[in-house]
């Protein structure tokens, strides 16, 4: 479904990521937990954009969503200036490697140093090209595919509830209004909100708010949910409420990335749990696992103080 | 000083409405209204424009280009009085294009144009206060930017600067008096060639600032009860 490829953020000094890789298959149930300030968020965020990672690229199925990143294709390094001229340096001096690990090796060194520059000659700028245009996919387009909820709801303040679901279908999908007010009920019915059509955003509590907007999401049918931190606004109360939604639509075969501090959601719901720290993937593993036996010291500190 | 203001009041209403002075005054009230209104309308769609322009992402260099063309005219339009601006428009720009035109439609294109720069910064800080959210909800569901701004973000800008819009209009009726300058018939050209037909200024110069205030109360009162309306999806 979507898969992240060495993915680094910065903020300008701070480094928020720092090379976190994932791949998501159909039906998953992935929770990201970690400490605050551990970069889940912006990793999230990265999948549909809302963030532009520094380097790293990100495919929707397989199509290319983010620019193309040149460490990440073994043949463009090999087709930059800087490659050749080291591996001509390294010929003459008279390597005594074989040809397959001396290229490699310089890859290697290459990707490690960063050493790619911004002109790199025709060839290298063409195969960057060719594999842009090979993959890319409009972002928009992608984003249709993937729901989001936000731990702040932003349902859009000046629309009615109805107007707040059927927007995007009929402006994106081209929906009649009939044909996209028939879902929206359908789908207020689900959560039990057919009541609060005409309502302004403002007059809901956080925890209507929220089926709402996840509501919203599953309007424009997407293959895929991201989930940030949706319950962590909410007064304790709603908590329960939201989190069965969710359940629900995990239940239906949803695919859902949930980055949450909510563990008992992840005990279970998640088929893989991964614990970030620091902005890199310290541990990935099925939450029965991740939970009775987690393998690094870090992931036994956070798991002692919030069990 | 002794001031009979009886006396005073006959000679300008023998004037007003004896010799159908009143017609002119209807003709600047209805100028006073063209100009104001067409204005704000102009200057509304320029400045939202120029507003979008100035808060979009620079992507590219068309964009930058444009912004500075925005900053160049909100620069100018902010920088000289609006009697400037009308008469460098008048007797400077038309003549030079070789354009005729009615001085009424002349004034209220300078007038859209400089409610467009006024306006601008207005929408601009409407627009920076709505929250950020707001504008990722749109992104994720992939609507693009232009679709979210004009679905989502203004709409929810126009209700937190209404009030300020409704200052602009206020300020707009009020500088209509100066299209006398170019040959336009306004509520001070009205009120003037009353005074001048009997040298008594002080009656007509009374009524005509009654008129203004007036005017602009029932302005202020239908900016009060659009705001309410507007603020109809914020009752809890």
């Amino acid at each position: 479904m979507i898969s992240v490829k060495n993915i680094f953020k910065n903020f300008g000094d701070l480094q928020v990521l720092k090379g976190v890789s994932c791949e998501i298959e159909k039906g998953e149930k992935i929770v990201i937990i970690g400490p605050s300030g551990s970069g889940k968020s912006t990793f999230l965020r990265c999948m549909n954009l809302l963030e532009n990672p520094t380097y790293g690229e990100v495919w929707v199925d397989n199509d290319l969503v983010t620019p193309v990143d040149p460490y990440l294709h073994f043949d463009v390094i090999e087709a930059s200036n800087t490659f050749k001229k080291m591996y001509a340096e390294k010929k003459a001096a008279g390597a005594a490697k074989s040809d397959g690990d001396l290229k490699h090796d310089i890859i290697m060194e290459i990707k490690e140093k960063d050493l790619l520059k911004k002109h790199e000659g025709k060839e290298y700028n063409a195969l960057v090209k060719k594999i842009y245009n090979d993959n890319q996919l409009d972002i928009n387009l992608a984003r249709q595919r993937i729901g989001m909820v936000f731990q702040q709801f932003n349902l859009f303040n000046n629309l009615t509830i109805l107007d707040n679901i059927t927007l995007a279908p009929m402006k994106l999908k081209k929906m009649s209004k009939s044909d996209a007010e028939e879902k929206a009920f359908k789908l207020l019915d689900r959560i039990g909100l057919r009541d609060k059509a005409d309502s302004y955003p403002q007059q809901l509590s956080g925890g209507q708010k929220q089926r709402i907007a996840i509501v919203r999401a599953l309007a424009m049918d997407p293959e895929i949910m991201l989930f940030d931190e949706p319950t962590s606004a909410l007064d304790p109360e709603m908590v329960g409420e939201v989190l069965d939604v969710m359940k629900e639509l995990a239940d239906s075969g949803m695919t859902m990335v949930v980055v949450t501090h909510e563990m008992g959601f992840a005990r279970e719901v998640a088929t893989r749990v991964l614990f970030m720290d620091e902005g890199k993937i310290l541990e990935e593993a099925p939450p029965h696992e991740f939970f009775s036996n987690p393998k690094s010291q870090r992931t036994k500190d956070f798991l002692s103080k919030v069990l | 000083m002794n001031i009979d203001w009886s006396v005073k009041f006959q000679g300008f209403w023998m004037r007003f409405w004896g010799k159908g002075g009143y017609k002119d005054v209807v003709i600047g009230l209805k100028n006073t209204g063209i100009i104001a209104v067409g204005g704000l309308i102009i200057g509304i769609i320029i400045g939202t424009l120029i507003a979008i322009i100035k808060v979009i992402p620079k992507t590219n260099k068309l964009l930058s280009f444009l912004d500075k063309l925005a900053t160049l005219y909100v620069g100018f339009f902010r920088g000289t009085p609006m009697v400037v601006q009308l008469l460098l428009g008048y007797y400077v720009l038309l003549p030079m294009l070789n354009i005729n035109m009615d001085s009424l439609f002349a004034a209220l294109i300078i007038f859209g144009l400089n409610s467009g720069a006024y306006v601008s910064e207005i929408m601009r800080s409407g627009i920076l206060s709505v929250d950020p959210g707001q504008m990722e909800a749109g992104r994720a569901l992939g609507m693009g930017y232009g679709t979210t701004m004009m679905r989502i973000i203004v709409p929810q800008a126009v209700k937190n600067i209404l009030p300020t819009i409704g200052n602009e209009f206020i300020s707009l009726i009020k500088e209509t008096s100066v299209v006398s300058f170019v040959g336009a018939v306004d509520l001070y050209k009205a009120f003037r060639s009353i005074a001048t037909a009997n040298y008594e200024y002080m009656v007509p110069f009374l009524a005509m600032a009654i008129i203004y205030i007036v005017v602009v109360l029932i302005i202020t009162m239908l900016v009060k009860i659009m705001e309410k309306r507007l603020r109809a999806s914020d009752k809890r």
